[in-house]
């Protein structure tokens, strides 16, 4: 009980922090006597920007989450399987043609791509889960140096903000993609955690999981495309964010439970927080300056995860 | 009596390599199995094939007379649950999780479980007291224990199990041999894999004794289980005879150095 206390008290204290803090930071007087413009960025900007977060961080927690039990490895994620490197590839491409509504497409198409090149190889050269990681990670950095590369070679206005994408940023999102993208990773959270039993049955073993009656091969592509969904909408959103898909399924697990009907809905909701924490920080960290923010996650995700490492006995 | 499986010229490859050559074999409903044979010789992949889990490349296999490979797999997991050899648990979860599993057949994706049943299979078991416990904490034969128990909850007619006994001490291994004897005088047919030629022996009313991918021999104990036929298949020497206490044939390898010391005799 005392558990879930915590998590509620952390959701409410990442509103209270995202909403009040940044480049100015508000007291809860303050908020009833805004100017009109101060009005205007507390709702047009830092409302929405919060929301970002918390759908981002949200997102990407999930489909960490289960993408772990169905690869049964607590390093797999959207970032490591190289998921999000395609996205950012496909989001690239979007602004370099132009229209705001094809971002998400390609930015999906590109996460399909990838993730059809990972499950490819994986198939052909028959690769453990281990090498299936280590050529997601090998993949991130291949769309990495062609996103590079197109930015290099563009003369868009516009392609330079995308260089931001590399590095996570969630100050340059389209309000549009936000609502589009809010709803559709809501569904794919409602659906997930109504198949919670399916992630824990994958989790522990494929041939258990087809003598239970589980279709293993439609589980798992499903999953797949769920997962490149969500990560390729998050990506539009806020770029390429890593760790919080991996650090946070994994403190789920360590603090609350492995029984996915819980870990994905805790994920969701503390992935969420995390994120505008680490979104807040990196606002007001060196002030008035914005840094990304996948630098705040990357370095202090890096260092929590160090940490457990080195305290844990077990991965879980 | 009620003919549970029928399997008909039965041809199974990975790749290259052909495991299984022309399996040919009944099993009846009420029957406990045993099927033995050296490593490599088959026995995991048939068993795998009986458990709709690897499909045949020739040949085929009746289930209650209809072709296996047509039915559903959440039907037919309603009337058979497979134990594989080794379960590795990728995350901890409690026993009590872990035994719902077997709702699956029932509830699918998104159905109601009737926790009644985990309530009367842990107190047939006797696994009550550790349904809390996460079940990397127990010990490999109260492990076991759960995964029949899980098994039972899916509230099968007939259960395959892989060596269910490999990682356990003497004492935990008679103790699972006797759960599922139990289980079998109780109306489950139970067909499973053994390398201790004894246990199968003392527990299985018929043997399926596998040879590099083909049945050797079926039947009964006293057929199958002689000095000649596991001299043959497994390529060693062994003294068979029938305990005079349990009346059950009892298999006793014999190393190769003591018989070229002593020369002794499989007769």
């Amino acid at each position: 009980m005392k558990k879930y206390i915590f998590l509620i008290l952390f959701f409410l204290f990442s509103i209270y922090f995202g909403l009040f803090f940044g480049t100015k930071i508000y007291t809860i007087r303050e908020i009833f006597n805004l100017s009109e413009i101060e009005k205007t960025i507390f709702l047009k900007i830092r409302i929405p920007r919060v929301l970002c977060a918390f759908i981002v961080g949200g997102g990407l927690s999930i489909s960490g989450a289960v993408l772990q039990s169905i690869l049964k490895n607590p390093l797999a994620e959207s970032y490591t399987l190289g998921i999000s490197g395609g996205a950012s590839l496909g989001v690239t491409i979007g602004v370099i043609i132009g229209k705001v509504y094809s971002i998400p497409l390609f930015s999906f198409i590109g996460s399909l791509f990838s993730l059809f090149i990972i499950l490819s190889i994986s198939i052909i050269k028959k690769l453990s889960i281990t090498s299936i990681i280590l050529a997601g990670i090998s993949l991130n950095f291949i769309f990495s140096s062609l996103v590079l590369f197109l930015i290099s070679i563009s003369s868009h206005e516009k392609i330079y903000s995308t260089l931001f994408f590399l590095f996570g940023d969630l100050s340059s999102f389209s309000e549009k993609i936000l609502f589009y993208s809010g709803i559709l990773i809501f569904i794919c959270f409602i659906f997930l955690t109504l198949s919670g039993r399916i992630y824990d049955i994958l989790s522990i073993d494929e041939e258990k999981a087809k003598s239970l009656g589980v279709n293993v091969n439609f589980e798992k592509n499903l999953t797949y495309f769920i997962t490149c969904l969500i990560s390729s909408l998050c990506v539009c959103l806020s770029g390429i964010i890593g760790f919080v898909g991996l650090i946070i399924p994994h403190i789920v697990r360590s603090l609350f439970t492995s029984i996915h009907k819980k870990v994905i809905p805790i994920s969701f909701i503390f992935g969420g927080s995390f994120l505008i924490i680490c979104d807040t920080i990196s606002r007001i960290i060196i002030r008035p300056v914005e840094i990304p923010v996948g630098v705040i996650t990357g370095f202090f995700g890096g260092i929590f995860f160090l940490t457990l490492l080195l305290k844990a006995e077990r991965i879980w | 009596m009620v003919k549970i499986y029928e399997v008909k010229n039965l041809y199974f490859s990975y790749g290259k390599s052909q495991v299984l050559k022309g399996i040919n074999t009944e099993i009846f409903k009420g029957e406990f199995v045993g099927i033995v044979g050296p490593n490599g010789s088959g026995k995991t992949t048939f068993l795998k094939i009986l458990s709709k889990i690897l499909f045949a490349e020739k040949g085929v296999v009746l289930y209650k007379g209809e072709n296996i490979e047509n039915i559903k797999n959440i039907e037919y997991a309603k009337e058979v649950g497979y134990l594989p050899s080794e379960i590795k648990f990728t995350f901890e979860i409690k026993v009590i999780d872990f035994l719902s599993f077997g709702f699956f057949p029932y509830t699918g994706r998104f159905g109601k479980e009737n926790k009644e049943l985990i309530e009367k299979v842990s107190e047939k078991l006797n696994i009550k007291t550790f349904l809390d416990k996460k079940i990397t904490q127990l010990s490999e034969g109260e492990r076991q224990r759960v995964c029949i128990g899980q098994i039972l909850v899916q509230n099968p007619e007939i259960i395959l199990l892989d060596e269910p006994t490999s990682h356990l001490d003497i004492g935990y291994q008679f103790q699972i041999m006797d759960i599922l004897k139990d289980l079998n005088e109780n109306g489950l047919t139970i067909i499973s894999i053994f390398h201790d030629l004894n246990l199968a022996s003392n527990y299985c009313s018929k043997i399926i004794l596998f040879k590099n991918g083909e049945i050797y021999k079926q039947g009964n104990i006293e057929d199958v289980l002689t000095y000649q036929n596991i001299e043959e298949v497994y390529n060693t020497r062994v003294l068979v005879y029938k305990n005079p206490f349990t009346k059950k044939i009892n298999v006793f390898g014999i190393p190769f150095y003591l018989l070229e010391n002593k020369e002794l005799s499989s007769e």
